[in-house]
């Protein structure tokens, strides 16, 4: 239905035959407090009316501005009548509450008459009602406000490329209880990404039981190869709290440096060894700080047959005194089979 | 909108992000690699995705899955191959979005939920909802969208009516927009999709090989693609001198030799023709009283010859031209004390097709936004039919949705409503009472406001508490307002549902204690 063009000024607020200038400044002026980004989703309607009269009258030709003008100048007397019962297009006022009153008194009287006792009651009712809504309405925004960090923003954060936002996501996840996806995605993240430092320490901050401390381990005990010794040494140290722990240390032995290894082998449980494999490797080594608490490890257990030479040789020939006198210990405690 | 809007201007060649500083003023955010600007690559590898300098880096690796130009192919039925699968443009332009997203969040030190995304005039609501896609599947959850000409006005402070021409590497548009009084108001935008800067480097590239006498390859192939990066690097360079000596890379087999301004010119002249006619008829039309020119291609010696002859000169900025539209949308979205609100027009007619075909228009062009029409058509046959929505002149369909079984005769009404944000909804609603949303351009937006029914609900429940309420006292009538208040900003947010059913709890309980 096009509105008149009459009912546009009006919708503004100008006086018909009004410039273009003037319209313009006029719809200006509804916007800058009715458009939905100033006045929120509840100028929303009267933002619209003003925006629909503005592009009708923009669109105007000069004979229909002319005829409108005529039209108010008949219209003159009418108008000014009107103005007193509140028209549509008086922006200020909430209609909708002007004309429910008088119902609600007719029955206001009615109630009176039938039962005045039940007015307290009544009163109550209403109170409880308001209260209770009150309730639910504040645990609502209170809802609203706490669930600020909903798991998929951080899931996406977490898998992010950018160091820094990872980094971010993970502070604010310390000390609060993780939800399962948001573990999901902290797995998925240590499988993937080189760890740093920092972020092992705010791994081990997080809150979480057992069974997950493990998975964690776990999922970040499978870069130990590619690891930094810094960072390799951190994550031995969150190992270290967790028990039966030696499939996890085997990662470590991958390692390059000869101290995140000698870290590890401090750490193995006694009387079992590594196996065979990573043994033969080991213990082709040269550094003192890994053949100490290897051969040690190896007096505690049984040594394998295959060992001996190497074992001997190490006892003769190697230029440190500590290494000498353990490996000359396993010879000579006989326990090599 | 909660926190900080972070406001990007993803170009067709390079992408900015930026957030204003405590005093309000816009600030464009370095990159990762300590550059401001992120080339809007993205690159699929073995590893997953990868975009901007890096996707760029591995460029000769791997040219087939690694795709420039994203933004002019949102919308179309583009798929690029990745492997055995393929991807179109929305899936692939949302890492590049997430890159700028962390760039953000790691300047900020805080995470980044919402953006204003600039987007070309031209661009149809199909392509808006597409880019709108995107950016929510990059990790954005409040989404709006400006045009490029429009953001670069706001970021002009000066009072007036100015002419803006934002010449990008992918798109030109312009926008018409006076300003004063605290209102930034657009007259008219415009755009034109394909004579960007982009395009130059691809005729002068061509127009070298045809030069240097080398066979014709794939506009995929490693060979084409260092020489587009070489076409581009001359073009700067005439800008700023007359002729240039190209010294080619070994790897393209040819000798060098001296490319004049004057031959670049010829090149690109018919397609400057083009938007310096545009620009003349929107002059024609408003008679802005300033000319201004913003991104790379502002500084084409030709194009501003060719404006100051037949327009005017074009004016100072006070702003890089390449970072204008990026500080405008941060602007946009963080209005502070100095901003100005911003007051958009449609761009283009919007409305069906119908059943002979012809086009009726439901929003015209220049109606202020946000906008919402509602209109009762009339089935004039029986039986399925699919109503088909276009926008612009050319009357393109945009979209199209499946009404089943009608009756002949029934009304079926339609609401297009266009959000503050750039986004258009479409329901439709039929006699029996079904509602339908046209699929690809829902998105969804938390803010559908007073047209998704809840807002009726609330009207309604109002309505029946102002009878109850003479009853209560001033301050529970106090109270009450209040928790109304309260649950329609809630449902402004997104949580509406809860909050209704504990308003009609209470209104429901109050009626049975008045009987």
């Amino acid at each position: 239905m096009p509105l008149e063009i009459t009912e546009c000024f009006k919708i503004l607020g100008v006086s018909p035959g009004a410039h273009q200038g003037e319209i313009r400044a006029a719809f200006r002026r509804l916007a800058l407090s009715f458009h939905p980004d100033v006045a929120g989703p509840g100028g929303a309607e009267k933002f619209e009316a003003a925006a629909a009269a503005y592009s009708i009258l923009k669109t105007a030709t000069p004979e229909q501005m002319a005829d409108a003008l005529k039209k108010a100048g008949g219209r003159k007397a009418t108008r000014t009548q009107k103005t007193g019962e509140g028209s549509r297009f008086r922006w200020g006022g909430r209609r909708k509450k002007e004309t429910p009153p008088a119902a609600g008194r007719k029955e206001e009287k009615k109630e009176e008459k039938n039962e005045q006792s039940s007015g307290r009651v009544r009163e109550l009712l209403l109170e409880r009602a308001l209260v209770d809504a009150e309730l639910a309405v504040a645990r609502l925004l209170e809802k609203s406000r706490g669930e600020e960090e909903s798991p998929a923003k951080i899931v996406v954060r977490l898998l992010g490329d950018h160091p820094e936002v990872r980094l971010m996501a993970l502070r604010s996840l310390v000390g609060k209880p993780l939800p399962e996806e948001i573990f999901a995605a902290l797995l998925d993240m240590a499988r993937r990404r080189a760890a740093e430092d920092e972020v092992l320490e705010l791994l081990m901050l997080m809150d979480l039981d057992q069974e997950r401390k493990r998975e964690l381990a776990r999922a970040l005990a499978s870069r130990f190869a590619a690891m930094g010794e810094k960072t390799a040494l951190t994550l031995l140290r969150l190992l270290n709290r967790l028990p039966d722990r030696t499939e996890l240390l085997v990662k470590a032995l991958l390692n390059p440096s000869a101290r995140v290894i000698a870290a590890a082998l401090v750490s193995w449980p006694p009387k079992t060894l590594p196996d065979e494999l990573i043994l033969i490797r080991l213990i082709k080594r040269e550094e003192e700080a890994v053949l100490v608490p290897l051969l040690r490890l190896m007096k505690s257990a049984a040594v394998p047959s295959w060992a001996g030479p190497r074992i001997t040789a190490l006892s003769e020939k190697h230029s440190s005194p500590a290494v000498r006198v353990w490996a000359g210990s396993i010879v000579r405690s006989g326990n090599l089979l | 909108m909660k926190g900080p809007v972070l406001g990007i201007d993803l170009g067709t060649k390079n992408a900015l992000c930026a957030l204003t500083d405590g005093s309000g003023a816009p600030v464009v955010i370095p990159g990762r690699w300590g550059k401001r600007t992120t080339p809007s690559v993205a690159a699929w590898t073995e590893s997953g995705w990868v975009a901007g300098e890096a996707a760029l880096a591995g460029e000769m690796k791997r040219p087939h899955s690694t795709w420039r130009d994203l933004k002019r192919k949102l919308g179309t039925n583009w798929r690029g191959r990745c492997g055995r699968a393929s991807v179109n443009a929305e899936e692939a332009i949302a890492p590049l979005l997430a890159l700028l997203r962390e760039d953000g969040e790691a300047y900020a030190g805080v995470f980044l939920e919402s953006c204003v995304l600039a987007v070309p005039a031209s661009f149809s609501f199909a392509e808006r909802s597409a880019m709108a896609r995107a950016a929510r599947s990059a990790g954005f959850v409040r989404i709006r969208m400006v045009n490029e000409p429009t953001a670069a006005a706001l970021a002009y402070g000066e009072r007036g009516r100015v002419l803006i021409l934002d010449y990008g590497a992918g798109t030109v548009d312009l926008s018409v927009v006076e300003s004063g009084e605290g209102v930034c108001q657009v007259l008219e935008s415009g755009g034109l999709p394909s004579c960007g800067g982009w395009d130059f480097d691809a005729i002068l590239a061509m127009h070298l090989a045809d030069r240097a006498g080398m066979e014709k390859t794939g506009r995929d192939s490693p060979r084409f693609r260092m020489l587009l990066s070489e076409a581009e690097e001359i073009k700067i360079a005439l800008s700023n001198c007359m002729s240039y000596e190209w010294i080619p890379p070994p790897g393209l087999g040819a000798r060098p030799f001296c490319v004049s301004r004057r031959e670049l010119e010829a090149l690109i002249r018919p397609s400057i023709e083009k938007v310096v006619s545009l620009a003349e008829t929107f002059v024609k039309k408003h008679r802005p009283s300033r000319l201004l020119l913003v991104g790379g291609g502002s500084r084409i010696p030709l194009l501003r010859r060719a404006l100051e002859e037949r327009i005017a000169p074009p004016g100072r900025m006070c702003l890089s031209p390449d970072e204008a539209v990026a500080a405008g949308t941060a602007l946009y979205g963080n209005p502070g004390g100095r901003s100005r609100l911003l007051l958009d027009v449609l761009s283009e007619d919007l409305g069906i097709l119908a059943a002979d075909g012809a086009p009726v228009p439901l929003l015209t062009k220049g109606m202020p936004l946000p906008a919402r029409v509602e209109k009762e058509f009339v089935s004039v046959g029986r039986g399925a039919f699919s109503l088909k929505v276009f926008q612009g002149e050319g009357g393109r369909v945009i979209a199209e949705a499946g009404v089943s079984s009608a009756r002949k005769g029934e009304a079926v009404t339609l609401a297009f409503a266009v959000d503050g944000g750039g986004l258009l909804r479409i329901d439709i609603r039929r006699e029996n009472g079904e509602r339908a949303v046209i699929p690809p351009l829902e998105i969804g937006t938390a803010d559908g406001w007073s047209f998704d029914g809840k807002s009726d609900e609330i009207r309604a429940l109002e309505k029946r508490f102002s009878l109850l309420s003479p009853l209560l006292t001033p301050g529970q009538q106090a109270r009450a307002d209040v928790l109304f208040r309260t649950v329609k900003s809630l449902l402004d947010e997104g949580v509406g549902p809860e909050g209704l059913e504990s308003l009609g709890a209470m209104v429901a309980e109050m009626e049975r204690a008045v009987g």
